[in-house]
């Protein structure tokens, strides 16, 4: 392990007690996980890994945090509790089942692997070593979507009839080949690294939010796509009708090249009422919630005491563990999310509606 | 006299001219004020707060406000704010607490089906109670007596104090609130001429047929049989009193004939009850047709009535006198009072009047089990209950801000078929 003289911004601040982090990969998303680790009050950073060793030596001396090019180390160490695994999709899998043998808890960032089958791999060896294993999938942790999920649990929709979600960005070529980050790597544009393109990469996330705003899973979906321009071999325009379990249906659009555009919309519908996500954040209920007026459009601004979404996540994450607790976001959220993006894949492959792959899981004999 | 003059349509007046000009004014400025409404689904609201203004200036009395149930357009149900002058002599204003919804008659005008043709809009509800909040000079009543009366559901009504039945202390205003129901259920029960050991039944179990089993039990009516189409709305209160359910999903219509009733209450509020009604009727019997059974049938088998000779007996309460209303009334209270009525166990939703609009949509729904509901006025603010307004308070027409309305022409004249604009 090589240690680097702590800066005067240094992430030791005195945090006994802290549940210690390290972070695995030290691209763009691990430089994210390490400042929102920064920024928590219950966990710290407790080393930092790459491969590359300049990279890893960047971030080590930014966040005063030790470093090393090997990942045994950062799982033989007892000064870390639980890794944040942090690298391209590819290797997410293997590296996770490595540290809950070496009895470390897990955060993968989503998705859990390339594949559903190696995800379902991940989170077994998760449970066989009696530690938890947990998927950044933090965009639940936006205050407005907070604040929509209690709206929501407090009656605003009544049972759910319908959801409709837009997601466009207008991603580069740079952005796939990797030119615009920390690293360049064009793993992003490549199947067999990825997973997948807008779908897995980004999607996902709002996938996740699909069944967790109605608290609803998905249980068939069908879809086309097509990459259209990106240079790699990964869908960048996709198109999805889902049917959840209690017959809502809903359509979901997601685009990485749409010029100009950076937005993404959300709106779901039920017996008693609706709600948007699209700013202005806005619902309309036929039942008072919220003390609000029935039968009228009213705005709605993120929930109080919700910090940035990442180190909302950590800190929940943090909080949970330490008490001995399953986080917040579960492996089996992460799986939900990806049986959803995988049953799309087969169902763009198949030209058919595919049924979404629901728990209990399995990870397949080998 | 009137000058005839050509008109649009080719056959007016010069009134009709004039209130087609002031019409059309009036709706050009409601588009200017709320461009999404449809203006002849405001003009009505406009002239309900025109009036009671017009009104107050002629007794010389001042305005309050309170919230209403209102039905702007079938399917539709708004709580929106309306004017009323407030009480001269002989009048009261009542602050409402509870009012009971009559589930029947209100999906009935909410869906408008055939056997219920209301204009929109129409002010659900019949039967509330409250507090009286002022009384007019000379009253009998004084603020804060408990009373109970007949009109729509709104957390405030002003009428004539002889329209108003003091509520015992015994009785609770949520009890007392269902009185025009229970009027209609003794109506019809004094219709039936119910002697002790008649086998009596009654079909439907909507709330007028829950009470009708009650009532004919007071009289000692025996057995008591009740009908139902589904067992989705069976009562604890009916399953202890009745001797005898009978479920025709789960039974068939064959029991009806069986039966051999002296007595049969036809309590669906629908016509097509009556066939049913006169299979169960013994030789000589009657049948009741409690509360409003709307619309027509070509079911009814008039071999069988006749054959039967079966006596068929309106008991509307239109056809009751002011004191015998008041005395049904006070035979209700003193049922209450005596616990031979049990309402509250039949009241299995209290409604919050912001949430008339989901309530009455879940009313409407065909899987809805509802019978008995009450709006629960206590629960607004208030300000929002009642409050006193100057004449240029404008008038609340927030539901057209916020719901797009169907464009669709209630009321308005239809183009003739095969006619155009031009014609």
């Amino acid at each position: 392990m090589r240690t680097v003289a702590a800066p005067a911004r240094s992430a030791d601040r005195g945090t006994s007690g802290a549940l210690r982090l390290g972070v695995i990969g030290c691209g763009e998303r691990g430089e994210g996980c390490c400042k929102a680790i920064a920024l928590t009050t219950n966990s710290r950073l407790a080393m930092v890994m790459d491969a590359n060793a300049a990279r890893c030596q960047d971030l080590a001396q930014r966040f005063g945090a030790p470093w090393t090019v090997d990942l045994a180390e950062v799982l033989a160490s007892d000064g870390v509790d639980a890794v944040v695994i942090s690298t391209p999709h590819h290797l997410h899998a293997e590296q996770a089942v490595r540290a809950a043998e070496a009895g470390k808890h897990v955060i993968v960032e989503k998705p859990i692997a390339t594949s559903l089958e190696d995800a379902v791999g991940a989170v077994h060896a998760a449970r066989r070593a009696g530690v938890h294993l947990s998927v950044n999938l933090s965009y639940r942790y936006y205050p407005h979507v907070q604040k929509a999920k209690s709206l929501i649990e407090a009656g605003v929709l009544g049972d759910l009839l319908g959801v409709s979600f837009v997601y466009q960005r207008d991603r580069s070529a740079d952005y796939w080949a990797g030119q615009t980050g920390r690293p360049t790597t064009d793993w992003r544009m490549r199947r067999e690294r990825s997973g997948g393109g807008v779908l897995i990469n980004m999607a996902i996330h709002y996938l996740d939010l699909l069944r967790y705003l109605p608290g609803r899973d998905i249980v068939e979906v069908s879809c086309v796509h097509a990459n259209l321009e990106n240079p790699g071999d990964v869908e960048d325009n996709a198109a999805l009708w889902v049917r959840y379990e209690n017959g809502a249906v809903g359509t979901v659009s997601a685009c990485s090249s749409a010029r100009g555009s950076d937005f993404e919309e959300f709106h779901l519908w039920g017996r008693d009422g609706c709600l948007s996500l699209a700013p202005p954040h806005q619902f309309y209920s036929l039942r008072v919630v919220d003390g609000k007026r029935p039968g009228q459009w009213h705005e709605f601004s993120g929930a109080p005491g919700v910090g940035p979404r990442d180190v909302e996540y950590f800190q929940r994450f943090a909080a949970h563990i330490l008490r001995g607790d399953p986080p917040e976001v579960t492996a089996e959220d992460g799986l939900a999310a990806q049986a959803i993006v995988e049953a799309a894949y087969r169902s763009a492959q198949s030209g058919r509606a595919m049924q979404v792959e629901r728990g209990p899981w399995r990870p397949v004999e080998s | 006299m009137l000058v005839r003059v050509s008109t649009p349509d080719g056959s007016g007046t010069v009134v009709r001219l004039i209130i087609e000009r002031v019409r059309r004014l009036l709706g050009w400025v409601v588009q200017r004020l709320i461009p999404d409404a449809d203006p002849s689904a405001v003009l009505p609201f406009v002239l309900r707060w025109a009036k009671a203004r017009a009104k107050a200036l002629m007794r010389r009395r001042g305005l309050v406000r309170a919230t209403m149930v209102a039905c702007p357009q079938p399917g539709r149900i708004w709580t929106i704010e309306q004017d009323f002058t407030r009480p001269s002599p002989g009048e009261v204003l009542v602050q409402v607490e509870v009012s009971a919804v009559s589930p029947g008659t209100e999906r009935a005008f909410f869906k408008r089906l055939p056997n219920a043709r209301p204009t929109y809009p129409y002010f659900p509800g019949y039967s509330l109670a409250g507090q009286v909040a002022v009384a007019g000079r000379g009253s009998r009543f004084r603020p804060g007596d408990r009373v109970a009366l007949a009109a729509p559901h709104a957390s405030a009504a002003v009428v004539r104090e002889s329209l108003v039945y003091p509520v015992p202390p015994e009785v609770s205003l949520e009890e007392a609130a269902f009185v025009q129901l229970g009027i209609i259920a003794l109506q019809a029960v004094q219709k039936a001429q119910l002697r002790p050991g008649a086998p009596m039944v009654v079909l439907g179990q909507g709330l007028i047929g829950q009470f009708l089993v009650q009532l004919g039990a007071a009289h000692g009516a025996y057995p008591i049989i009740s009908i139902s189409r589904t067992s989705r709305r069976l009562a604890e209160s009916l399953l202890r009193t009745a001797q005898q359910v009978i479920i025709l999903e789960r039974d068939g219509h064959g029991a009806l004939d069986r039966l051999n009733a002296e007595v049969v209450f036809e309590a669906t509020g629908s016509p097509d009850g009556l066939p049913a009604a006169l299979r169960c009727t013994r030789m000589g019997g009657r049948v009741i047709l409690a509360g409003s059974t709307r619309g027509t049938t070509q079911q009814a088998d008039f071999g069988l009535l006749a054959d039967k000779a079966v006596t068929i007996v309106g008991a509307h309460i239109n056809s009751l006198s002011h004191a015998d209303m008041v005395a049904q009334a006070q035979i209700f209270f003193h049922l209450l009072r005596h616990r031979r009525l049990d309402i509250a166990s039949l009241i299995s939703e209290r409604v919050h009047p912001w949430e008339a609009e989901w309530f009455y949509r879940r009313l409407a729904s065909k899987d809805d089990t509802t019978i008995g509901a009450v709006m629960c006025w206590d629960r607004l603010h208030q300000q929002q209950r009642v409050r006193r307004v100057s004449f240029l308070t404008p008038p609340d027409l927030t539901p057209f801000r916020h719901a797009r309305m169907a464009r669709w022409p209630l009321g308005r004249r239809l183009q003739p078929e095969g006619g155009s604009a031009q014609r």
